[in-house]
């Protein structure tokens, strides 16, 4: 009884605090060619914010990143697997994107954010797609719900430019 | 996306169109490709109809930067879009390519 | 509905059978009536016999995809009535017997009990081994199994004989179901078909199977030596022989399956294999998306041949890309790797390639920090045709053995085939759309040239028109403003084809409403050239000449816009001149400026003259060298037939042209009008 209070007041607490002012969500296919309607998508979402073209172009990239990253590792001979993005809005000026599938979780921290010297001396550019993503977005992380990936990420605006 | 590739006495221009994504940036690797197997020492990069850059094909321009310093070719970037031009930034790369605003800077860059 | 009633039937007769022992022993017993031994042991085959009918129906009606379900369902049979006979005995012991000959009574009823629950048994895994033993069978076993089965069922008439089972005449007579027993319980291609999981569960179910069978025989046999028993079973071929052969067949399979386990996992592999393979297959003809086939493809390979990463590229024909599809390796490490792969001169859209270590390779210090050792490169081809190439990489140094090689190369060249024949589709289906487009368009085209040219008693009139290609871009027509006036165009669209058919179209409604007002020439092409600058395309024109013809006056106003200059034969004079006028094609200035760059022209006719009116593709068809027919050769043949009728004329035109091209093929559309004022 007490948990499901717990519970109760939690749910209550986190929305009186993050009170969401937009919720826009895309389930599309897990394939590349999806990528520029991921794209559309999230640009359409950010146009009713009042940022500039160069701002929601690098959030657009940070999705973009992301969900190509999630799509070349999430090889399954059924091919039915999907990519969901959610868009979050809170009311205290953060924007939240979660791109939730069906692969197995891949874990950004264990990601060694690597000098751009050093990448193009050592010829090893790979994951050059996350550090971009890491110097855009403020928070990343990853958890597992229900054998769902969720890569979920935060940027507090209006953003810095 | 869609390249074009213009040869001229002086350099080779391609010409970028669209959106250089995952999908795409193989199309440029190929292109770029083609113009070293010609034996190009100047190749100019027309980026006013560049609409997106993504990773993928910022490391197309990436892969060939060691290879153009050995080799001596030049490559110019020029007419990128202040959004393209940010991705660039955000990874330092503007340090690392020669990028131009206009065309005639590019070919004059070509010409030294 | 049958052999439900035989069912049933068969049933009953058992239930019937063996309560008919029970009663026979108990008039025996207690009430010493004599039955005819004959009696009891009928009725035993009998009931031995319904039993296995019951359950050769029961089983041989199941399906059952997973072999591990009939041996379950054997050894769930064996269980339980094992247990109902041990519940039995339990059950009897906790009541107390005073009576010696109740004691014997009961004894003697718990063992019909339970030869009536080994029967069961029996039956059922003498029928769930058919099943077994039969899968993939062939004509012979087939036929060995049915012999063996009718032999198994005769003995069981061998209670009539009631000899010791230890007996040389007992061996003899088993004998031949024995061996034949022996040789049935070596058909095991079921074992086969599992997977090591499954046969580990086998060997489990195999255990506990022979742990009752033997606990049935145990019971059997000691109740054998018993001589308070009645009726004995025991000594009897046919549950010999069925528990015999239960016993062979079980210890058999175990043996066979210990010596398979080690070898299943290999086994597997090649399923999973075979189940890729039919799975690219059936990707292919179901009709699946070009899209869908890449997937498989690269997804079949990766898994089949346990690769880290790997990459699929389609080319068209012009060799750019047109698909390109990853795996576990991202766009940069890919553009590293064909990098070193150039540099080495390897061309990996048309030859195979294996690279057994990255690292003993020129210029790998590029791709050092990539973890892969081999690479495995196929290119993707039909007829010579290359389509493309897919790339797997392994982490292992030389990681890929030939055996997944030569999978991959049958992967690739079913997948190649239907990529081709996809091609294929496409190219006919663009064709036929095409084919259609044309169709349309020429019936279009058809429906926009006049039906009727006899407009006017005061003209004689013949057209000829013909296009080069199914559609074409000329276009004539003839409208009649009033009893003495008659208005003819006649023009040429540019370009030909589909495009100039619907130009065509346009020009008719443009023509057939401003044909109404009354217009001077230069007034219709002022007109016409603000209408066509509206609706034609930026680069299309149409040069058009318009002829207002007035029958009463015997004068012609007209004007030309860019278009051939008619030629008119004065019949009186006996002569022969081109009309030239200054004038513009339509279409080319779209603006007010064009009036500037047309002009009425006018002439008066005599009664007999004759007035051709063409499209340039006659004055510019030309001969194998190349020499154009020009205008002179067709003031001539005018000049030479002008008093022929202007069909005549028309055909004399023709006959001319077609001397001179050398062919009746035509590179352009020829139309003309030939007019002969009366």
């Amino acid at each position: 009884m007490l948990y499901i209070l717990q519970i109760f007041t939690n749910t209550y607490f986190y929305h009186s605090f993050k009170k969401t002012v937009m919720h826009r969500n895309l389930k599309i296919s897990s394939k590349k060619e999806s990528l520029k309607a991921i794209r559309t998508f999230v640009s359409e979402a950010l146009e009713e914010l009042s940022i500039s073209d160069v701002e929601s172009n690098m959030l657009i990239l940070a999705v973009d990143e992301i969900c190509a990253n999630r799509i070349i590792h999430s090889h399954s001979l059924d091919n039915n697997s999907f990519l969901e993005i959610v868009i979050r809005i809170e009311a205290n000026q953060e924007i939240v994107f979660e791109i939730i599938d069906s692969g197995i979780p891949y874990d950004p921290t264990t990601h060694q954010e690597a000098n751009l010297i050093q990448l193009i001396q050592s010829k090893r550019k790979g994951g050059i797609g996350l550090t971009l993503v890491k110097k855009i977005m403020d928070t990343i992380e990853v958890s597992t719900i229900n054998n769902l990936s969720i890569f979920r990420m935060q940027k507090k605006l209006p953003l810095a430019s | 996306m869609n390249i074009t590739t213009n040869k001229s006495e002086a350099y080779f221009q391609i010409e970028l169109d669209g959106d250089l994504d995952a999908s795409s940036c193989l199309l440029l690797d190929n292109a770029i490709a083609n113009a070293i197997q010609e034996g190009e020492k100047s190749l100019i990069i027309d980026c006013k109809k560049l609409q997106y850059i993504s990773s993928a094909g910022l490391g197309v321009f990436m892969s060939y930067i060691q290879d153009f310093e050995e080799s001596k070719t030049k490559m110019i970037l020029f007419g990128l879009a202040d959004k393209v031009y940010n991705v660039f930034r955000i990874l330092g790369l503007d340090e690392l390519l020669k990028i131009v605003d206009s065309q005639e800077e590019a070919i004059q860059v070509a010409k030294i | 509905m049958s052999s439900k009633i035989f069912f049933r039937f068969y049933i009953i007769l058992a239930i019937l059978s063996w309560l008919s022992i029970c009663a026979i022993e108990y008039f025996q017993y207690y009430l010493y009536v004599q039955t005819p031994d004959l009696l009891t042991r009928s009725l035993l085959s009998i009931f031995y016999i319904v039993v296995f009918l019951v359950f050769k129906m029961q089983v041989g009606s199941k399906k059952i995809g997973n072999f591990n379900e009939y041996l379950w369902q054997v050894f769930a049979v064996g269980g339980s009535t094992i247990l109902i006979s041990l519940l039995i005995k339990f059950l009897i012991y906790l009541i107390p017997f005073h009576k010696m000959e109740d004691s014997i009574l009961w004894e003697n009823i718990i063992y019909h009990i339970n030869t009536a629950l080994m029967v069961v048994f029996l039956a059922n895994g003498f029928y769930v081994w058919k099943k077994l033993i039969l899968y993939h069978k062939n004509k012979f076993t087939y036929s060995a199994w049915g012999v063996f089965e009718v032999l198994v069922l005769l003995s069981s008439f061998t209670n009539f004989f009631n000899s010791d089972i230890y007996s040389v005449k007992f061996f003899i007579a088993t004998l031949p179901i024995t061996l034949l027993g022996i040789f049935l319980s070596f058909n095991l291609k079921w074992v086969a078909f599992l997977n090591y999981k499954q046969k580990w569960q086998s060997i489990a179910f195999i255990v506990l199977i022979l742990i009752i069978n033997l606990t049935f025989l145990q019971q059997v046999f000691v109740y054998r030596l018993d001589t308070t028993i009645l009726v004995n079973m025991a000594n009897n071929t046919f549950t010999i022989a069925n528990f015999t052969f239960l016993l062979l067949n079980c210890t058999i399979t175990l043996l066979v399956l210990l010596f398979h386990l080690p070898t299943s996992s290999v086994f597997e592999k090649k399923f999973g294999e075979v189940m890729s393979f039919q799975k690219l297959s059936q990707s292919i003809s179901m009709g699946d998306s070009k899209e869908e086939v890449y997937n498989v493809l690269i997804d079949s390979c990766i898994d089949t041949v346990m690769a880290d990463a790997g990459w699929l590229e389609i080319n068209n024909e012009q060799g750019k890309y047109e698909a390109f599809l990853n795996r576990d390796i991202d766009e940069i490490d890919v553009f590293e790797i064909k990098k070193v792969l150039r540099k080495n001169n390897i061309n990996i859209s048309s030859e195979p390639h294996y690279i057994k270590d990255v690292k003993a390779i020129p210029f790998a210090d590029r791709i050092q920090t990539l973890s892969y050792r081999s690479i495995l490169i196929i290119p993707l081809s039909s007829n010579n045709q290359k389509l493309g190439t897919l790339i797997l990489l392994k982490n292992l140094l030389d990681g890929f053995d030939k055996e997944m090689v030569d999978i991959t190369y049958s992967f690739v060249s079913q997948a190649s085939l239907a990529i081709k024949n996809f091609k294929l589709v496409n190219d006919a289906i663009e064709n036929e759309r095409y084919h259609e487009e044309r169709k349309i368009a020429k019936e279009v085209q058809k429906s926009l040239l006049p039906e009727s040219l006899m407009l006017n008693i005061n003209i004689e009139l013949h057209a000829f028109s013909k296009a080069a290609d199914e559609v074409g871009g000329d276009y004539y027509d003839i409208f009649k403003f009033s009893e003495h006036k008659t208005i003819i165009v006649i023009g040429d669209v540019s370009g030909n084809g589909t495009s100039a058919a619907f130009n065509m179209a346009q020009m008719k409604g443009i023509f057939h409403s401003l044909v109404q007002l009354e217009l001077s020439p230069e007034e219709f092409m002022i007109l016409a050239n603000n209408a066509l600058s509206k609706c034609l395309e930026k680069t299309s024109f149409i040069t058009l000449s318009i002829f207002y013809i007035d029958t009463l006056n015997h004068s012609v106003d007209f004007a030309r816009a860019g278009h051939c200059p008619a030629l008119l034969f004065q019949h009186q004079e006996q002569n022969c001149k081109y009309l030239h006028s200054k004038g513009l094609g339509l279409g080319i200035i779209r603006n007010k400026d064009y009036a500037k760059h047309i002009q009425k022209s006018n002439f008066v006719y005599q009664s007999g003259d004759l007035m051709l009116i063409f499209t340039d593709g006659i004055i510019e068809a030309h001969n194998p060298t190349g020499e154009e027919y020009g205008y002179d050769r067709l003031k001539i043949v005018l000049q030479n037939h002008h008093q022929a009728t202007t069909k005549q004329i028309a055909d004399e035109i023709i006959a001319d042209l077609y001397q001179f091209t050398g062919t009746n093929l035509l590179a352009d559309d020829y139309s003309f009008l030939i007019i002969r004022f009366i």
